[in-house]
């Protein structure tokens, strides 16, 4: 079924026709009324008209977001040299004048660190891979590794909002919600932006993650992304509160859209319309979000899979679970956050913890979306918003400071080439050597799997025909398309 | 895309441009010009593209050195090379070029051929124009383009319709019944006049406004980056409530949020004032270069400040020349300038204000309220040491049984029972030689009783294994440093006796030990013996090394173990511990609930963290509750220098530049010898010839009781915005507003007294085609109102909500853990406003403008009903119409407590119709018609027969939000209630200005 022939056949769409019917205004009328008001709302978020610009590869994007910035050099970036160098000095070539974060900027040296555990290379690929990511090392044949990654960031706060926002400074709409206003929602029970939250077990609490990073700026609020939680109530407000059961609910609706049509006789405003329409959406919402989130009927191969801790709610294992079940019902655009991958100190027992948390689930998802079918339609990423230094913060294998010169991503699915690595760093994983991608490439990257030309997706904002990738020029990374 | 241009073609058809009438170039050229062309072909010097410039006609009209083409030809489209190039189709040739994703429709490529073949004439930005009002009351300006689009106003709204609008608009709180039938019985002609007049001088009407204001000055209780902890800034958003409250004039209220520690002889509430510009968001990220973020948070003061008064935004010009409106890159560093030169620091102060700041003294609460306020809430952060959040508290209670359990197995014998073993400061660790070091120590203590001892026992533990003898007979030995013993003693006897103890350290270093003896004689007489310097002692390094007096080391729980042995002691028996679970809750004393709150945070570090919070949040609150006053962040003075920053970067420093105003905007600042400073631009903006305060000013009040304001983009009066859909309207307004004295209460009465404001809002065939947007106000507007007041008029309705004015932020319900779900909650020495902490009573019946604010997690009904999230500066609010606020209204406790509390007042008529009516003028301000009475009374019957033999889901139901009443008989019958008084809160009617 394509978005259309979906929107045209949701419960809604009667709804509102039986009740235009009624109204007795006619219909031409209230449908350019409905139309010219669809800057501010619309009964179900269908997208902007002539989106997407060109046929999209893929519908929809789960995005694994890693917060803190994952050491790229301990899990994907391999160096030849790097091993030889391992307590050798920095050199300031190397290092070229970079501005360094308050938390080294004083070290009198920096010892340069390999990476903390071996790495390997994986599958017919051959893309080398860290052991503390085994299970990432088996799905290496279906991803593109992104070693080439960078960002002006320094710090947490700017690092993170100008990756999901595009901006250092907050005030931008997130990713998701441009997906989420450019393309509308594809399922007429839940919200078209979903978000997922869970702590790392490296170190917790994480660096601190902010509603802006989901949130939609200057655009309209309906695409802010909507916080998917775990236990009984996954979406705020979702629930009846006890004592009302789903029929008296169901009467309560009734009457509410028998008194709403009254209101609408007199005064023939669509938004009223819009809101009957609403309240249908929030009570089919109160039977699809608990299914969602019910996974009693998993069979015991998902947890296999995905790893004992997807039962437990509220674990990035979890989540991962629940984002196949999202992409299953497509919803648009699904974002994981995973915090505490911030390893200033305990570089090892941390950056193992993390990775367990993370890297058998976030494989799972991979194959068990292309055993679904799944994969060719929807875009995976799994990364954060910068990555680690080479050198040592404190004594050797301590930890590391932050780093966005250069970081890995990866990405898999909705058009992504294959057991691929983009981009090159020097030996020291340092700076960059071929194929720079900035996080704004990287964006419009996301845009275009979603059919989407990024210089063409914009919203007149003070003025400025503001766009997600910002005013720098940022191009798509064709290199990784399949 | 293709609603825009619809849209602009609509528009174009509605304002009667087909009639060829003589095009103007700020209403029809401009715009298009200014979209389309001036990015490569516009002020920006840097970027011009072909030598060409459009944005001044001596530059469009000259000829161009390469071509020797004239882009324009005044009076002939022919010889106009724009007007072959937008007409071209040749992608060589085309204007605006393909690749640009800019095009221009066929109208208006007609338009700019008509003003080309009319002389091209330029006028100057509309909006940097001179004031200049043509007379006339706002009904005349309305009506005039009403009649151009053949259209008329519609009649006026009957009674219980003005004066909902009135309230909702003036106050945002519905009428009461008193007042509508006040007003519906006051024949006289100026019964209307006396309400808006009792409205705007009401304080329901200042906090109204100062809704507004907040959102402009970005105000909010977290400091918004990063950790993202606690600010008070309540004393100003006081501040801005009281000069609403005294009508103070807009130019002086300006004046003293933008300069008022520059006013010679300033009060404190003056500085206070300034806290405006300091409601910013600021860091103390590790890692941040201060610098930086000094710099971020300068261009913020320039934002919000241009944006609020000047509707400008100036940011474009952070890093180039600006690409619509005239202000190079320069003239932003001027600007800046002024606001460059205060002591901020780039790194923000952990849990607290950031200097320079005051203390101050809410000019609307007494310090009593504030005291009284602040004190409430220390009692409920201490309430909840007792009561903590539900998963917490079931682990304790769980924890508690177990603990009871343990311990009554370690009770000493049950002769010994109400026996304790004293241990405080006179109990000491002792050394064999504290220099002397040696793993291997004895000690010897000889003591004589009176009588025969009735009962004696000891506790004692030590570094890190002992044995005990008492009269040479062993009684005890302790393996486990981390776990005292407590063991009865029989070998005392009457006269002489000795204890003796072997101490070994096994990790090699010092040996140490601890004891406390308590003794009951015959004669009933109680001896306490405890471990001290009186005791001998004597390492066993050297053989027979002779016997010195012990070495004391410290108290127990000090050093050298300090925290770490003291957290084991709920191992060991602690009969404080005991004592204090054995009591009921009930019968607990705060000392009583510390020893088990601190003995649970040894063994539930998620306990820990939760109680380190609430000391935090005691902490942050505790000044404010002794003096009634708090500290509020102000601007002050420092020189410092400016430079242009090359490309926006901090560091990168171009020529230095002085202070000073964008040069195309008039009035010109007069010039002064000295450097200008912030006093001088606060009194530049309020020159009544200033072309853009006034207007800007007027026009979002316009656009608070329209909804839309004369200038749609109301943040954005340059050449990308909206020309004003009234301009002479508007001038008239702003002329008027600054010869009143900028008397806001007089403008906002006078827009409210128009025939225009008293339309219907009933939309009409002809008006949805010819006015879709009702921007010509052929009827009054129909919207949701915002969210603050979609709550208020909740808790209104159902007389629940608290009228206090002013004072500290409130934690009304949140749904759990949404703060702690982002935050830092959990870190060791931890910060402020990690995690939501709720609120009792009043606090959740506050006007929501009250709702404490943090930026990283905003309270979720506020954001779900379009409220920005205050990270920056906003102007205009959207407006969306989402399930998930059906979900809000439906479901929110908050919702439903005020559904039960209306529902018991209509459960409380003769009759249930009565009943109906009364929900139906609480919420609505009006009658039920027979269909809505029908609809209703059928369900209430529905209802009262299902919770009839359900009694249990009545109460569950009616336990929402803070329990009402305990009557089970009335419960169902209250509950049926409440689902007819959540139906009201539901309809649209109910959420909707109309």
């Amino acid at each position: 079924m394509n978005i259309l022939d979906h929107i045209n056949s949701s419960p809604n769409i009667i709804k509102r026709r039986s009740l235009l019917g009624q109204s007795g205004i006619a219909l031409g009328s209230l449908a350019a009324a409905s139309i010219l008001k669809a800057e501010t709302s619309s009964p179900i978020n269908k997208g902007l008209p002539g989106l997407p610009h060109f046929k999209a590869k893929a519908k929809r994007v789960i995005y694994m977001f890693q917060s803190g910035g994952p050491s790229h050099i301990d899990l994907f970036d391999h160096s030849e040299k790097i091993n030889e160098l391992h307590g050798s000095e920095l050199p300031k070539s190397v290092r070229g004048g970079q501005r360094l974060t308050g938390m080294t900027a004083g070290l009198k040296k920096l010892l340069v660190c390999g990476p903390v555990s071996p790495m390997k290379q994986r599958g017919n690929s051959g893309t080398w891979m860290s052991d503390m990511v085994p299970y990432t090392g088996k799905v290496a044949d279906k991803i593109t590794v992104i070693n080439s990654m960078h960002t002006e960031a320094i710090n947490h706060d700017p690092g993170i909002t100008l990756l999901n926002t595009g901006s250092q400074i907050p005030g931008r709409p997130s990713l998701g919600s441009w997906a989420s206003y450019g393309l509308g929602s594809s399922n007429s029970n839940m919200p078209s932006y979903i978000v997922l939250i869970s702590q790392g077990n490296g170190k917790n609490p994480g660096q601190p993650i902010f509603s802006r990073l989901w949130g939609s700026g200057f655009l309209p609020s309906q695409h802010q992304g909507v916080l998917m939680r775990s236990g009984k109530n996954p979406l705020l407000y979702l629930n009846d509160p006890p004592g009302i059961n789903r029929s008296t609910r169901r009467r309560m609706l009734d009457d509410l859209a028998a008194l709403n049509k009254e209101t609408y006789k007199k005064f023939s405003d669509p938004e009223i319309e819009t809101r009957i329409a609403q309240y249908e959406m929030a009570f089919r919402m109160q039977t699809a979000a608990p299914e969602i989130v019910d996974i009693s009927k998993e069979p015991e191969s998902t947890f296999k899979l995905y790893g004992e801790e997807a039962k437990k709610p509220g674990t990035y294992a979890h989540n991962c679970l629940l984002a196949r079940r999202l992409a299953e019902r497509d919803v648009r655009f699904i974002q994981l956050f995973h915090r505490g991958w911030d390893q200033h100190g305990s570089l090892i027992p941390h950056l193992t913890s993390q990775c367990k948390d993370t890297d058998q689930p976030s494989a799972a998802l991979v194959t068990d979306l292309e055993q679904r079918g799944l994969l060719k339609d929807t875009l995976i990423i799994w990364g954060g918003e910068f990555g680690r230094t080479a050198y040592s913060q404190g004594s050797l294998r301590n930890g590391r400071d932050h780093h966005g010169r250069c970081f890995s991503i990866w990405m898999a699915g909705g058009g992504i080439k294959e057991g691929h690595v983009h981009g090159k760093t020097d030996d020291y994983c340092y700076n960059i050597e071929k194929d720079p991608v900035h996080t704004n490439d990287m964006n419009a990257t996301i845009l275009h799997s979603l059919g989407i030309d990024h210089e063409k997706f914009t919203f007149k904002f003070q003025g400025l025909n503001t766009r997600l990738t910002g005013v720098e020029q940022a191009k798509v990374v064709k290199e990784i398309l399949a | 895309m293709m609603i825009s241009r619809l849209t602009i073609l609509l528009i174009a058809t509605s304002f009667g441009l087909s009639k060829a009438e003589e095009i103007q170039f700020n209403k029809s050229i401009k715009p298009i010009l200014s979209n389309n062309c001036f990015s490569c072909h516009g002020p920006d010097a840097k970027v011009v593209k072909g030598g060409l410039q459009l944005h001044l006609r001596e530059k469009a009209i000259s000829e161009l050195e390469k071509s020797g083409e004239r882009a324009i030809m005044p009076g002939n489209r022919d010889e106009s090379s724009l007007w072959h190039r937008i007409t071209s189709t040749d992608p060589d040739e085309q204007m605006p070029p393909p690749e640009s994703n800019h095009k221009l429709s066929s109208e208006e490529i007609k338009t700019i051929g008509q003003w080309i073949d009319e002389g091209a004439e330029y006028q100057g930005h509309w909006s940097f124009q001179p004031i200049n009002p043509k007379n006339g009351a706002i009904d005349d300006f309305i009506k005039s383009k009403l009649n151009e689009a053949e259209l008329r106003p519609s009649t006026t709204a009957d009674s219980q319709t003005l004066i909902r609008r009135l309230n909702l608009d003036l106050t945002g709180l519905p009428p009461t019944q008193s007042e509508i039938n006040k007003f519906m019985n006051d024949k006289s002609g100026n019964a209307y006049e006396k309400i808006v007049d009792r409205l705007i001088s009401s304080k329901a009407f200042a906090e109204r406004l100062a809704v507004n204001w907040l959102d402009a000055a970005r105000y909010a209780d977290t400091n918004g980056y990063s950790i993202d902890d606690h600010r008070d800034m309540w004393v100003w958003r006081d501040w801005v409530i009281s000069s609403f409250l005294e009508n103070k004039p807009f130019d002086q209220f300006t004046l003293e949020q933008i300069a008022g520690d520059l006013i010679p002889n300033n009060s404190n509430q003056q500085k206070v004032a300034t806290g405006f510009l300091r409601n910013g968001m600021n860091t103390h990220e590790g890692g941040t270069i201060a610098e930086e973020y000094r710099v971020t948070y300068t261009a913020d003061k320039v934002d919000t400040v241009s944006t609020v008064f000047m509707g400008m935004t100036m940011k474009c010009a952070q890093c180039h020349d600006h690409k619509y409106d005239p202000i190079s890159q320069e003239e932003y560093y001027k600007f800046f300038a002024f606001f460059n030169t205060s002591s901020e620091p780039g790194n923000g102060a952990i849990n607290a204000n950031t200097k320079p700041l005051i203390e101050a003294e809410s000019p609307i609460c007494s310090i009593d309220r504030v005291k009284r306020d602040a004190s409430m809430r220390i009692s409920e952060l201490r309430k909840k040491r007792i009561k903590p959040e539900i998963n917490l508290a079931e682990q304790r209670d769980d924890w508690e049984n177990e603990k009871l359990e343990s311990l009554k197995k370690q009770l000493p014998d049950s002769e010994n029972k109400d026996t304790q073993v004293k241990i405080d400061n006179s109990v000491k660790w002792i050394w064999s030689d504290k220099d002397n070091k040696s793993a291997k120590a004895e000690f010897q203590k000889s003591f004589s009783l009176k009588n025969d001892p009735l009962k004696a026992f000891i506790w004692f533990t030590c570094d890190n294994e002992c044995t005990i003898k008492i009269n040479g007979q062993n009684v005890g030995t302790n393996d486990d440093w981390t776990k005292p013993k407590q063991i009865t003693v029989k070998n005392l006897l009457k006269g002489p006796n000795t204890i003796q103890v072997q101490a070994t350290n096994q990790a090699g270093s010092e040996a140490g030990f601890i004891l406390s003896m308590q003794i009951i004689l015959s004669s009933g007489e109680k001896i306490n013996l405890v471990s001290d310097s009186s005791w001998k002692s004597r390492s066993n390094k050297l053989e027979n090394e002779s016997w010195t007096k012990a070495t004391t080391i410290a108290n127990y729980g000090e050093a050298p173990w300090g925290n770490i042995y003291q957290k084991n002691t709920s191992n060991g028996f602690d009969q404080n511990l005991y004592l204090a679970l054995n009591k009921n809750k009930s019968a607990r004393n705060n000392e009583d609930w510390n020893k088990i709150n601190d003995s649970f945070s040894s063994v539930s570090g998620a306990f820990k963290i939760y109680i380190n919070q609430l000391n935090l949040e005691e902490k942050a609150i505790q000044k404010t509750a002794n003096t009634g006053k708090s500290t509020v962040m102000v601007m002050n003075y420092k020189p410092r220098k400016t430079h242009i920053l090359i490309r926006g970067a901090y560091n990168q420093h171009g020529d230095e530049v002085n202070s000073g105003t964008p040069s195309a905007i008039q009035p010109r600042e007069a010039s002064s010898k000295n450097e200008a400073t912030r006093l001088d631009l606060a009194k530049w903006l309020i020159n009544p010839d200033h072309p853009l305060t006034s207007r800007v000013i007027v026009n979002r009040y316009w656009q608070m009781i329209f909804g839309t304001g004369l200038v749609k983009t109301s943040e954005d009066f340059g050449a990308q915005g909206e020309y004003p859909s009234h301009p002479e309207l508007l001038d008239r307004l702003a002329k008027d507003f600054v010869s009143s004295g900028w008397n806001l209460r007089k403008m906002i009465k006078r827009i409210v007294m128009s025939d225009t404001y008293k339309q219907k809002s009933n939309l009409t065939k002809s008006a949805n085609v010819k006015d879709p947007y009702n921007r010509l106000l052929s009827r009054s507007p129909r919207f949701r109102i915002d969210a603050e007041f979609v709550r208020d008029s909740a808790l209104f309705a159902s007389g629940l909500l608290s009228r206090d004015i002013g004072g500290p932020s409130v934690y009304p319900y949140q749904p759990n853990d949404l703060w702690a779900d982002v935050s830092h909650y959990g870190y060791p020495s931890g910060f402020t406003s990690q995690k939501y902490l709720p609120g009792s009573g009043s606090a959740n019946h506050r006007r929501s403008m009250y709702t404490v604010w943090k930026r990283t997690s905003p309270p979720p009904s506020m954001i779900i009903f379009d409220a920005p999230n205050r990270e920056t500066c906003t102007v205009r609010r959207l407006q969306t119409n989402t399930p998930l606020q059906a979900l809000v209204l439906q479901n929110d406790p908050q919702y439903l407590e005020a559904a039960v509390s209306l529902g018991k007042i209509m459960s409380l008529q003769p009759t249930p119709k009565e009943g109906i009516e009364e929900g139906f003028i609480k919420t609505l301000g009006r009658k039920p018609k027979e269909k809505e009475l029908t609809i209703l009374m059928s369900s209430l019957t529905h209802y009262m027969s299902t919770y009839e033999n359900r009694q249990k889901d009545a109460i569950s139901l009616l336990r929402a939000g803070q329990y009402f009443g305990k009557n089970s008989i009335t419960a169902k019958n209250i509950a049926a209630w409440t689902l007819v008084a959540s139906t009201l809160f539901n309809m649209d009617e109910f959420v909707t200005r109309q």
